[in-house]
Parts: structure tokens; C-alpha cells; sequence
């Protein structure tokens, strides 16, 4: 492990892991570009380098991109990926009170930080931590699934109706499209091109960019900025230390987004939400969530960041990758020759453990370039409304098109948007939507995976016995009464107001 | 009709409906025979949202007809005249997003995008004078090209040709 920290401190991995990471900054900030599709893409850019040093820059980009998806979901309300939601419930209206730089300089520490505990997760403790990942098969992914949705009690706004309604109307359209069991069209209307589904990364813009830039253009006569922004000296330490004073909240985060990293499919987007939630549960203050809560934008990064690293140790130890991007960097060593799993440990430990280092470097190295672009990107907000709002929308429409090269996604996205839009006037907020179409994708094939091994085992037996299912639908029940009964005791009103 | 109307800008009504409509849509949408074999498997998650959106829009409903009865319906969703000219913003900015649709099918992505965004900046922008279109003009050519540089020759994303003029 010490050689290869020492391969890892080299300067050529140093400066191919920092190309990756400033690739990274843009590929998280633009909304429609993915990290999965950053990584992709620059695969055939690591073909000339030497193994170590490629996949090394790979991970910077990963590793960024996570960062870095926060830059949009703060200042304007867009997520720059689905792993940035639950960010900006927090991060915008931060933003919106004048603390913007103070958004981004924690959206930036809690990234680093989370990298770092996932980076050390992955040099310490990756064969235990998988032994537990093990024991979850579709059944406890169904439920883990699940109690991501009890978020909806956090993020509902007023009408915890509503909010449920939302998540029903985000699932509904994460329907749309093949059928995960027998190939079957639901809800195309005919229209081959629905055949596909309902990106999730243009559905996501739909419902965050499209309203965002509706109601910018309905408040231009009221608001001339997204908010007032006045530099401030001293906001990075201050906001570090608030950071640092929160260690049992940073500890929790972190093992969230390292568990929920090493789970096979569940991936960053899951392990924010679930965390955010879990902030929520265990603080004595939840009024000020989803108002501008630093906790809330540090909830979600530090997990957000720790799965990223975690997401590697089923790839190097059981050669099966935790999310997209790992399955992409498990292509670029299979094109080298060298397959990922407990042979690659034994045979390139080396190059396993090096990879650990770089991930655990590229979270030092994000913070220190987090914080110098910080102060550069925080003046997004003093762009005039008039000017932003077609710029926002024209980024929008390139993102939704990027990701699939298809222009029915774009229409799909305004479609979405519009409709989102105007139901936020009747109180609905777009978050439970937003969850509905992550979470759509997630529990639907667990669910439909589980249904077929009850049928030679029994529901029973499949969805309620075994120490995993327990322990999530007790959790999940938990969750659902802290929020009613605190939502009852706090307001004493019908749950429809 | 008025009557009608009145009770549509009473917010839960029109959620009420709203959601009716949408759970009526999606249950309508379920294939027949699906509790013939597995077929059902596919649509256990739809229909459940289904039946959850139907439970929703009860209870809204419900809370409605019970104003009614009452005579309190809110109007809490009624336009005010103040709001008209943001909402002619909003409705001259959907129609130029849906004239870039058909001119980026005719024209490809540089003429209908370097439309698109000069005429919002430029309708958007306080004063309309030659200075101000002009530099509504740079702001959009100077967009629409750093946007094709950085999609194009960094993440190789092939933008929309023009399907008429090919």
C-alpha cells in the first residue's frame, strides 16, 4: 500500500488526475452532462497513457463531476446531475438569502471530505464492507428503494398530500417506456420514440431548469437578480468550521454514502436522498431544512462524494461495478487486458491500491480547486434575470439533447417542465417529482425481480423475513411517523393543509 | 359556466381534478387480462401510483365539495391584473421556445439557437435600441458558439442538423 502511494504522488499521476478533475468541473456543472458520459467519453483519451495514469484520471473526473453537479443545483435550482437534487433543496435557498459563496465553499469541503471517507473506505475496509453488500438482492433493494421515498415527508412542503402525489406522478412517468418483466409498451401513445422511456437526465432538467426559468421570467419585474451577492471575507474558514463542528453529522453522511456506494445499481443519487433524510431524522432543528440548512447541503454532498469511491470497491473486489461510471472505468481495464475482481487484487495490487490513493488525492485536489473557482462562479448570481433565464433555458435545452442525442428529449423535457410549472402554483413542489423519476427506475425492477422469486417462494418469504428486509421496513415505518407525528405536533392541522 | 369557474381557482378542487384526470389517464393506460399469468408484473408499480393519485384526489375532492356545501370556496387561485403582464412574459417565451422547435427542424441547431437567445435577451431587455439588440446579437452568437466548441470537439456531441436543407 505504501508503494503504491508513492505511484500515486508521482507527478504524472498528479497531473492526469488533475486534467481529469477540471474535465470533471465542467461535465458536473453543465446540466445534461453526466459523469458516466464524462468518463465514457474520455476512455479513448486514456488509451496513451500508462494503466495507473489513466484510470487515475478517470477517477478525478468521477470524483468532481460529484462535486461539482452542486455549482448548478445551488445558484440556479438545476441539478448539473441526478445525484445533486436533494443539494439544492437546501443550497438554493441558501443562494436566495445572500449566501451563495457559503453554499458552494460547503457543497465543496463536505465533496472533499466525502471522498476522502470513501477513498479510505476503499484502502481499509473493502472486503468487509462487501461481505454486507452481499446480503442484498432484490428484495432489500425494493426496500431500501422505499425508504429513500420517505424523504417525500421532508420534502412535501405544506401538503404532505401533495408531495405524496408528486412522487406518484414522477413514478408514473418513469414508467413510461419498455416494461422491465415482459418488454411490453406502457404509456407510448403509439409514439415510437416513447418506446425508449423518459430520460431521467431530461426529466430532471424538466422538472428543476424549466420552472426555474418560468418563474425567473414571471419575477423579472420584481427581482432583478437571482439574489444580492456581496463578497465576503473570511466565508471559506467560517464555513469550514461549521462544517468541522458537525462531526457525528459528517460520520453518518459518510457511511450512508459509502454503504449506499458499494450497493450494485443503488449509486450517488440514492445515497444524497437517504442521507438528506437522515439529517433531517436525527437533527433536534429540522425547521430550517429545505430553508437555506447548511446540514442539508453537507448531507447530501458528503454521501453524494462517498459513494463515489465505495461505488470501485465491488469492482475491484467482486469485479461487479456499484454505478455507472465504475462500470465504465471496468470497461477501460478490460480493454487493457485486465479484469476487474479478486484476481486484479492479487495479481496489479499496485495499481488496485493506487487507484484508492488517487481517489483519496482527487478529493484534496477538488477542495483546493473548488476554492479557487469558487469566488468565479458565485458571480453566476449577478447575472440580470433577463439575461440568465434565456441562457439557463438554452443550456437546458443542449443538456436534454446531449444525453441521447435526441431531440424528442428536448421535447419531453418542456413537456415536463411546463406541466411542472403549473402545478407548482397549486403548492406542489418539484422535488417529490424529481424523487418519483429517480426512484421510479430503482424500485421497479427490484419489485418486479422479487415477484418472480415469490412465486417459488412466497411473498411472505421474499419481502418480510430476513434481518436486511426487517431492518429496512422498520426503518422505513420510522420514518414515515417521525414525520407524522412532528408534522401533526408542529402545525396541530389536517394533513391536507 | 361562472359558477364552474369560481370553483376551479379554489386549489383543492383544482388539484382535486387535476390529479383525477392524471390517475384516470394512467389506470386507462394498464393493459387488459393482465391477471392472466404474470402479465400482471409490469404493471403492479403503475397501477399502485394509479390508485394512490385516486386516494389523493378523494381526499382533495372531498375537502372541496365539503366548501362547497359550506359556501367558503377559496379563489385562491384567481388571476389579478397585476399578474397579467409577467404572464404574457411567460407565454411569449413559450411560444418562442416553440418557434425554435420548428426552426431548429428546418434551419439545425446555429440559426435557430442564435434566434432563440437574441430574441429572449432582447425582449427581455428593458430598453429596445439599436445599442441593446446589437449586443443581444453578440451575447447569442458568442453562447451558441462556445456552446458548439465545448459539445462539440470536447464531449462530441453531433448538434441537430437542419432536416429540410440537408
Amino acid at each position: 500500500m505504501i508503494e503504491a502511494f508513492f505511484m500515486a504522488i508521482s507527478p504524472s499521476y498528479l497531473m492526469y488526475m488533475t486534467i481529469g478533475i477540471l474535465l470533471g468541473l465542467v461535465v458536473g456543472t453543465l446540466p445534461g452532462l453526466t459523469a458516466t458520459m464524462g468518463t465514457a467519453l474520455l476512455v479513448p483519451f486514456t488509451f496513451g497513457l500508462p494503466t495507473g495514469e489513466g484510470i487515475a484520471m478517470l477517477g478525478g473526473l468521477y470524483v468532481c463531476a460529484m462535486f461539482s453537479d452542486a455549482i448548478p443545483a445551488c445558484l440556479v435550482n438545476t441539478p448539473g446531475t441526478p445525484a445533486a437534487m436533494a443539494t439544492g433543496f437546501d443550497g438554493h435557498p441558501m443562494v436566495k438569502q445572500g449566501r451563495g459563496q457559503e453554499a458552494i465553499v460547503a457543497a465543496c469541503f463536505a465533496s472533499a471530505l466525502g471522498t476522502i471517507f470513501g477513498a479510505a473506505c476503499y484502502l481499509l475496509l473493502a472486503w468487509p464492507m462487501v461481505s454486507v453488500a452481499l446480503k442484498f438482492g432484490p428484495p432489500q433493494f425494493f426496500w431500501l428503494g422505499v425508504f429513500a421515498l420517505t424523504i417525500i415527508g421532508s420534502l412535501a412542503g405544506k401538503s404532505i398530500l401533495k408531495g405524496l402525489a408528486g412522487a406518484a406522478i414522477g413514478i408514473i412517468i418513469s414508467c413510461v417506456g419498455i416494461s422491465h418483466a415482459a418488454e411490453i409498451n406502457r404509456f407510448t401513445l403509439n409514439i415510437p420514440e416513447l418506446r425508449g422511456g423518459v430520460s431521467l437526465v431530461a426529466g430532471l432538467i424538466g422538472v428543476f431548469a424549466v420552472p426555474q426559468v418560468l418563474s425567473m421570467i414571471l419575477d423579472l419585474k420584481k427581482q432583478e437578480y437571482v439574489a444580492e451577492y456581496k463578497p465576503e471575507s473570511g466565508v471559506i474558514l467560517r464555513t469550514i468550521k461549521k462544517v468541522i463542528s458537525a462531526p457525528i453529522h459528517f460520520l453518518r453522511s459518510a457511511v450512508i454514502g459509502s454503504f449506499i456506494g458499494i450497493l450494485p445499481g443503488a449509486g450517488s443519487p440514492i445515497a444524497a436522498i437517504v442521507s438528506y433524510n437522515e439529517a433531517i431524522r436525527w437533527s433536534k432543528d429540522k425547521s430550517q431544512y429545505g430553508k437555506g440548512d447548511i446540514r442539508g447541503v453537507t448531507a447530501s454532498e458528503i454521501a453524494n462524494n462517498a459513494a463515489a469511491p465505495a461505488a470501485m470497491i465491488p469492482l475491484v473486489t467482486l469485479g461487479v461495478p456499484g454505478s455507472a461510471p465504475a462500470a465504465v472505468i471496468a470497461g477501460a481495464l478490460m480493454l487493457r487486458g485486465l479484469n476487474p475482481g479478486p484476481e486484479l487484487f492479487g495479481t496489479n495490487a499496485a495499481l488496485v491500491y493506487s487507484f484508492g490513493w488517487s481517489l483519496l488525492l482527487a478529493g484534496i485536489i477538488v477542495f483546493f480547486i473548488g476554492m479557487i473557482a469558487t469566488p468565479l462562479l458565485v458571480k453566476i448570481i449577478k447575472i440580470p434575470l433577463r439575461l440568465l433565464a434565456p441562457l439557463i433555458m438554452f443550456l437546458a435545452i443542449i443538456g436534454a439533447y446531449a444525453i441521447r442525442n435526441n431531440i424528442f428529449d428536448v421535447y419531453l423535457m418542456l413537456i415536463i417542465g411546463i406541466f411542472v410549472f403549473l402545478v407548482r402554483r397549486l403548492g406542489f413542489h418539484p422535488g417529490p417529482i424529481g424523487l418519483g423519476l429517480i426512484l421510479g427506475p430503482i424500485i421497479e425492477p427490484s419489485l418486479v425481480q422479487s415477484l418472480y422469486i415469490s412465486h417459488a417462494v412466497g411473498v411472505q418469504k421474499v419481502f418480510f423475513t430476513g434481518s436486511v428486509n426487517i431492518i429496512l421496513i422498520s426503518l422505513s415505518v420510522i420514518s414515515v411517523s417521525a414525520v407524522a407525528i412532528s408534522r401533526f405536533r408542529s402545525k396541530g392541522k389536517s394533513v391536507v393543509d | 359556466m361562472k359558477k364552474f369557474l369560481k370553483i376551479i381557482q379554489d386549489s383543492d378542487f383544482a388539484t382535486g381534478i387535476l390529479l383525477l384526470i392524471i390517475a384516470s389517464f394512467s389506470y386507462g393506460g394498464v393493459d387488459e387480462g393482465i391477471w392472466d399469468g404474470y402479465g400482471y408484473i409490469d404493471w403492479v408499480f403503475p397501477i399502485m401510483s394509479s390508485f394512490l393519485l385516486f386516494a389523493i384526489s378523494a381526499v382533495y375532492l372531498s375537502v372541496g365539495i365539503i366548501k362547497l356545501v359550506k359556501g367558503n370556496i377559496n379563489d385562491d387561485l384567481k388571476i389579478e391584473m397585476s399578474q397579467i403582464p409577467s404572464i404574457i412574459n411567460v407565454v411569449v417565451y413559450l411560444l418562442l421556445l416553440f418557434i425554435y422547435l420548428i426552426l431548429l427542424y428546418i434551419f439545425g441547431f446555429w440559426i435557430a439557437s442564435i434566434l432563440l437567445l437574441w430574441s429572449g435577451i432582447a425582449y427581455f431587455r428593458g430598453e429596445k435600441n439599436i445599442r441593446s439588440i446589437s449586443k443581444s446579437l453578440g451575447i447569442a452568437l458568442l453562447t451558441c458558439l462556445i456552446a458548439y466548441i465545448v459539445f462539440t470537439y470536447v464531449f462530441w456531441v453531433p448538434f441537430p442538423e437542419s432536416r429540410v436543407f440537408m
